[in-house]
Formats: structure tokens, C-alpha cells, sequence
């Protein structure tokens, strides 16, 4: 992987590990196959826990499994910090913008680019040793919050939270290629279809998820706007996810009590159109904030943080059995102090 | 929040405790250490049950089974009948939809994009000198209920069926074993909708009985495995059928002599990566299996008496297991993560068991069973029995709250 440092050689390793990605995409449309996590250490606790020194607020993470490396903002102190992902030990510190939010890492490219929240700003930093390559404007009081990349295609979407648009980064010259405003207040919550090509955000003031299709121009498809919470003001949807193994799009709504209490599934079609699968209460007694959301394509489960009720919902993308168990006293992300 | 799909790893940050989580999602439900199957939860199904499948055909979050009911000798025509889940290992009586002569194998798979289960039926009996058999598809409407059927032209004796992107355009393909004339595996690439192109069929072996797709070879594209009967002279075979990736299989890799084998299974039993294989000796009644290199050779790894049917991972420990009949019973094989298993068994499930298959009937996040109980008598029903995973002794379970 050392070979990945050098934007001269981005080429090959990307295309080697697109290959190697799609090999393991591959697995689960076969009937029959079975994909498998790594090998578990026998020592290894579950969960780990580690106090990280130095980290204030961490906000946003995101992970390379092919290099085993963990990056977190870490809000209060305006940084990004580098860790090993299986001990959790910390590697390395760069300074970015002002209140870094979300982070995201291309496996391909060596890349890790940070939304700072307070400035505005898209950091670029080279994932290996976290030097900053570049500082990507975006706008004063654009308020960026969520950035994912596209691994095919090397972009990279960014939302911005205060001008209620998502914009496209070449992720080759990091040049914005596209702003994308379309209705809808309040942009929030970010997830990407990488195989087609997809965009979806959430818009927090004005009740929607809207799918976004690159093939049309960025604009969304027929079907591809919906209202998951109900009527605004009193629903809200906050973050999203993807899982390209089953098609299905996950958001996390709030409703009167302005906490995040429900899940909602949709599934995607090719082109971007979402139909509901269905819902579910996070916690029957509501008030538990909340609103992180990841899924594990192999195994279908779904995880939910509630920030307010100090634990990490878990739902069966089949089953829509729900299982909670306590974690921490603040896991992210409760959006009202980004 | 950060989740890495290839060690299954969960992320999270507490902003207030300024620390981080990892934890590994498939042990969150634990790991389990005593594993037993409930008692057989025992539902009526149709006559002369054969294949079974199982899937949310209604889409109310409950697993639902597909069983095939070839026709009787009193003209009662061939059927694949739905049984509803309850949820809690309970099946409803099946609603019955025709298709063609002597329906066997059924596999589900949303074929056309809808996110509704539909069906595909072989038909072994369908075809007469004349005219080839056919497989029949079924599209799903969502509620437990199917669209007319449609049926799709194969070889000679359809029995087994396995569905794919063999040419990647993102739509769902099928591969057809046929054991009849002519020994082919049809090969019918989706063209959308749920709708196939013709038939394209290749030679593998004599008699074919089964075949799996996975990508043996690791070029990125899906490749075949057929286990075939072999002439009455000789044992039989495994072949290998490298795709090109366009939906074609232009070669054939001869895998060894087997005794007359059946069943297959793909899996990555050894956790190295590449899709290993088991297959059923029917001869010997024992399973072999095979360790995938990733360049499409094998190494064989300790066989074990028994015919597995079906993958799992029975016992949370993220090592696939492997279910199926051991004698008159069914039984677990659990993997120990190096291509080697060790029996767990055998469980009663009913009299004369028949196709068994795995899958989670009650969503607690641990495999069940499901297995045709073939009647006594030719052309009266039979039953599908479920057997629910009990786990009496939990490694982390302490950190759950249900």
C-alpha cells in the first residue's frame, strides 16, 4: 500500500483496488456464497474501548480496511487524528479547519478529506501520513457537515449544511464540478450508491431524502424524493446509509419531539427511485437523539447511535428485530451542536 | 459512526468521553458455545413435496417457504406452494401456484429490481422426446402472491438452479443443470424485468446434479461448478466452468472423480478469501471438501460423513457451519475456520427427511433449519418441519439488552 503516497501512481493502485473491491462486492450476488469477516483475534474484547489522548469531541470517522487505519475529527480542538484501527491506537495529528465534522477516506487514492463545519472548508490530506495536500473552499457559512467518496469514479460529495446544496469534487484535481442545489432546506445527511452512480441527502427542515442521479445530471429521478418522517415541521430525517448488497437506504427520523426515534428503510432502484420496506421505532419511548447511521453490507445488520440514551440501536435489515445495547454516554451524532 | 465492510468492524466516537468503539458486528449477538435445535415445529405442505426455498415473499419481515409438489398420478398437475411465516417458526398451510411437470429444484431471487421475491421452478419432468424441459419464473408481487408464470426453455431434466451476474450488466442470470439428454447446463442471461434471453447450453460432465456460482478463480467474474453423476461405468465428477465474464463459459476445468456426487455448497470455509467448495459423495454418504486456491485448483481438506445442504454461521464465532441430513437426522457441522468441521448432532427433525436448508425463521440473528418431511405413501402430503436454533450458553450475550 506505501505505493499509493504519490498522486503520480494513484492510477494503477486505484484500478487494482476498484478490482479488488468489486471481487468482494461480487460475493454476495452469487446464490449460495458466503463472504466472511477477517479473522477475529481470540483476545480481542467486543467492544473495544479506548480513551484517545488528545481527542476532543470526536464527530466524524471513517476507516480503511485495506490499510487499517481509523481518522476521526476531533471538533474542539480542530483537528483530524490518524489510528490503528484494530488496537484504536493513535498514529498521528493534523491540524484543519474550524469545527471538523464529517471525514471520509478513498482507499484508492491515498486521500482523506475532512468538511470543516466552521470554516467552510474541504481539507485534503494524504491518508498515509496525514500531510495537507490542499484546502478546497467551499464558501463562507456553507456549513459543510457529511463528505463520501465514490470509489469508481474517484468523486467526492460533500453537503453543505447552510446553503441547503451537495457539491461534486473531481477527486483527481479537486476541482468542484458540480454545486447541486435542489428544493429543500436544512441538507443534512449523506450517503452514496458507488456501483450507480447514486447521491442521496437528507434536507432536515424540509422533510426529505432525495436520491440524486450523476446519469441525469445530478437531478433527481421520478420517485426519487421522499418524506420519511412525515409532514415537517414535526419530522426531520438526519443521517443516512447505503448498503449496495440488499439495495437498501436507511435514514433516521425525528419527529415532534425533535430526537431521533425511527428508523426507515427504502429500497433504491437502479436509477434512484426509493419505495419504503419499512419502519421502525428506535426506542418505543422516543427521546433518545440520535441519528448516526451505518450498515454492514454482508451481514444486513444496520446500527443506529443514540446519543441521548448512551447506546447504539441495531436493526436486521430482514427482520426488523431491534437490539440495543449501552455504549459510551455521547455517541454521535446529535446534530444540533456540530 | 464508521463501518469497514471487510472486517465487519463497527466505529463509533462518544463526544462526551472523548473515546472511541470498535466492536465486531457479527459477535454482538455472541458467540455461541452449546448449541441445540428446538423440537421440529412440524407445518402440512403439499403432496410429494421435493424442493424447498426460503424467503419474505410478503415482505412483513418474516421468512416465508417455497415448496415444489410434483404432479400426482391422479392428474393433480405440479405446484410450488408459498407457506407464510409466522415469525416464530410457524408456517401457514401453502398457497398453491401450478407450473409445469415434476417441479424440483426452487430458488428465490428478486429477478427483475422490485425488491419483491420471485421464484424460479425446474421443471424435471416438463420436456418429452420432442421438446426440452423448461424452468418456470414467477415474478413476486410482494404479498405472498405471484404474477403468471413464465416459462423458459432449458435442457432435458432440469434439477438444480443457481442464479448470478454471470455477464455483469447488474441483472440477475440463471444457470440450469439438466441430467437428462444431452447432459447441459442451460445458461440464460436476464435481459430485465424479471425476463431471460434464451437458453445458451454447454457440455460439463455426464449427468450433471447440481451447480453453484462463485468466483472460483478470482478474475472478478462468476464461475460454475457442476458436480455430475458420471455414466453408470464410472464415479462421476466436479467440473469447473470459468466465466468470461460476458455470460459465456467457454471452458471446462475437470475437478477429480467423486463418487457419484450430489449436493454442492460454496463458501469460504477457511476464511482465506476465496470460495471453497463441498460436495456430497452420495456413494459414500460422505461430504468432501475443497479449499479454493483463488486460481480455480483445490486442495482437499478431511471429509466427514453426512450430506450438507445448506451454509450458516450456527454457532456466532464468524467460521461457516454447515447443516444438513445425517442419516435420518439432521445435523450441524461447525467449521473451525480452517476448511475442517466437527459434527454437532444428530437432531431429530421428522421422518424422511428430504431437501433441508438454513435461515433465520424467528429473527433472533441465529440460523434455523427447514427440511422437507417426504411422506409415507407416493401422492399424499408431506410436511416442512422448522428447527429453531437454541443457544443455552452465550460468550457476550451480558452486553445485549432485547
Amino acid at each position: 500500500m506505501t505505493g499509493f503516497r504519490t498522486v503520480g501512481s494513484r492510477r494503477g493502485p486505484v484500478k487494482m483496488l476498484i478490482l479488488l473491491l468489486l471481487a468482494v462486492s461480487w460475493l454476495p450476488l452469487a446464490a449460495g456464497a458466503m463472504a466472511g469477516p477477517m479473522a477475529v483475534p481470540d483476545d480481542w474484547p467486543n467492544p473495544v474501548e479506548v480513551t484517545v489522548p488528545g481527542l476532543q469531541v470526536p464527530n466524524g470517522l471513517a476507516v480503511n480496511g485495506f490499510t487499517n487505519r481509523l481518522y476521526v475529527t476531533s471538533r474542539n480542538d480542530n483537528s483530524v487524528m490518524m489510528l490503528n484501527a484494530t488496537t484504536l491506537a493513535a498514529l498521528g495529528k493534523t491540524t484543519v479547519g474550524s469545527l471538523p465534522f464529517g471525514v471520509a477516506v478513498h482507499s484508492g487514492s491515498d486521500r482523506v478529506y475532512v468538511a470543516n463545519f466552521g470554516s467552510g472548508t474541504l481539507s485534503v490530506l494524504r491518508a498515509s501520513d496525514l500531510q495537507l495536500l490542499k484546502t478546497i473552499d467551499l464558501g463562507a457559512g456553507s456549513q459543510p457537515t457529511f463528505v463520501a467518496t465514490m470509489l469508481g469514479s474517484n468523486l467526492v460529495i460533500v453537503v453543505l449544511h447552510g446553503w441547503s446544496q451537495f457539491v461534486v469534487i473531481d477527486g483527481q484535481t479537486d476541482q468542484i464540478t458540480h454545486r447541486v442545489a435542489p428544493e429543500g432546506e436544512g441538507a443534512w445527511g449523506l450517503a452514496v450508491d458507488d456501483q450507480y452512480e447514486l447521491v442521496f441527502v437528507s434536507f432536515r427542515d424540509s422533510g426529505t431524502v432525495r436520491a440524486f442521479n450523476r446519469s441525469l445530471g445530478w437531478s433527481s429521478p421520478f420517485k426519487g424524493t421522499v418524506y420519511p418522517c412525515g409532514p415537517t415541521p414535526s419530522g426531520a430525517p438526519f443521517g443516512l446509509a447505503f448498503d449496495g448488497a440488499t439495495r437498501q437506504l436507511y435514514a433516521a427520523c425525528a419527529h415532534q419531539s425533535q430526537n431521533v426515534d425511527t428508523a426507515v428503510a427504502y429500497g433504491v432502484s437502479t436509477a434512484g427511485a426509493l419505495t419504503e420496506v419499512g419502519r421502525i421505532a428506535l426506542d418505543p419511548g422516543g427521546n433518545n437523539g440520535g441519528g448516526g447511521v451505518g450498515v454492514v453490507p454482508f451481514t444486513g445488520h444496520v446500527f443506529f447511535t443514540n446519543s441521548l440514551s448512551h447506546s447504539v440501536s441495531v436493526m436486521s435489515a430482514r427482520g426488523w428485530r431491534l437490539t440495543r445495547f449501552p455504549l459510551g454516554t455521547d455517541p454521535f451524532a446529535w446534530p444540533s451542536t456540530p | 459512526m464508521a463501518v469497514d465492510p471487510l472486517t465487519w468492524r463497527v466505529y463509533v466516537g462518544d463526544r462526551a468521553g472523548n473515546r472511541l468503539f470498535a466492536f465486531y458486528d457479527h459477535l454482538l449477538i455472541g458467540a455461541c458455545r452449546n448449541i441445540r435445535l428446538a423440537p421440529p415445529v412440524t407445518s402440512a405442505t403439499g403432496i410429494n413435496p421435493a424442493g424447498i426455498s426460503v424467503g419474505d415473499f410478503n415482505n412483513d419481515g418474516a421468512l416465508d417457504v417455497a415448496v415444489t409438489n410434483p404432479e400426482t398420478i391422479s392428474g393433480l398437475p405440479g405446484t410450488v406452494g408459498i407457506h407464510l411465516g409466522q415469525g416464530n417458526g410457524h408456517l401457514s398451510l401453502p398457497l398453491a401456484n401450478q407450473v409445469a411437470k415434476g417441479p424440483g429444484a426452487v430458488v428465490s431471487s428478486d429477478l427483475n429490481g422490485d425488491h419483491k421475491l420471485d421464484l424460479v421452478v425446474a421443471n424435471h419432468h416438463s420436456g418429452d422426446y420432442a421438446h426440452p424441459s423448461n424452468v418456470s419464473v414467477l415474478l413476486g408481487n410482494g404479498n405472498g402472491t405471484f404474477g403468471p408464470v413464465a416459462s423458459y426453455e432449458v435442457g432435458y431434466g432440469p434439477n438444480a438452479i443457481t442464479v448470478g451476474d454471470f455477464n455483469g450488466d447488474g441483472r440477475p442470470d440463471l444457470a440450469v443443470t439438466n441430467s437428462g439428454i444431452g447432459n447441459k447446463v442451460s445458461v440464460l442471461l436476464g435481459y430485465g424485468g424479471g425476463m431471460f434471453w434464451p437458453a445458451v447450453h454447454y457440455y460439463s460432465g455426464t449427468q450433471p446434479t447440481d451447480v453453484v456460482t462463485a468466483d472460483f478463480n478470482r478474475d472478478g467474474k462468476l464461475d460454475l461448478v457442476t458436480s455430475n453423476w458420471g455414466p453408470s461405468d464410472d464415479n462421476g465428477s466436479l467440473v469447473l466452468m470459468p466465466g468470461a465474464g460476458d455470460g459465456t463459459f467457454p471452458t471446462r476445468t475437470y475437478l477429480g472423480a467423486f463418487s457419484k456426487p450430489v449436493r454442492l455448497i460454496t463458501g469460504d470455509f477457511n476464511r482465506d478469501g476465496n470460495p471453497d467448495l463441498a460436495v456430497t459423495d452420495s456413494y459414500s454418504n460422505f461430504a468432501r471438501v475443497l479449499l479454493g486456491r483463488g486460481d480455480g485448483t483445490f486442495t482437499e481438506a478431511p471429509s466427514f460423513q453426512g450430506s450438507p445442504t445448506a451454509l450458516g454461521d450456527f454457532n456466532a464465532d464468524g467460521r461457516p457451519d454447515l447443516a444438513g441430513v445425517y442419516g435420518a437426522n439432521a445435523a450441524l457441522w461447525l467449521g473451525n475456520g480452517d476448511g475442517t468441521f466437527d459434527l454437532l448432532g444428530p437432531f431429530w427433525a421428522g421422518e424422511r427427511l428430504g431437501a433441508l436448508t438454513a435461515a433465520d425463521f424467528n429473527a433472533d440473528g441465529r440460523p434455523d433449519l427447514a427440511v422437507i418431511n417426504r411422506p409415507a405413501m407416493q401422492d399424499t402430503p408431506g410436511a416442512v418441519s422448522v428447527l429453531l436454533h437454541r443457544c443455552t450458553q452465550n460468550i457476550c450475550l451480558p452486553m445485549i439488552i432485547r
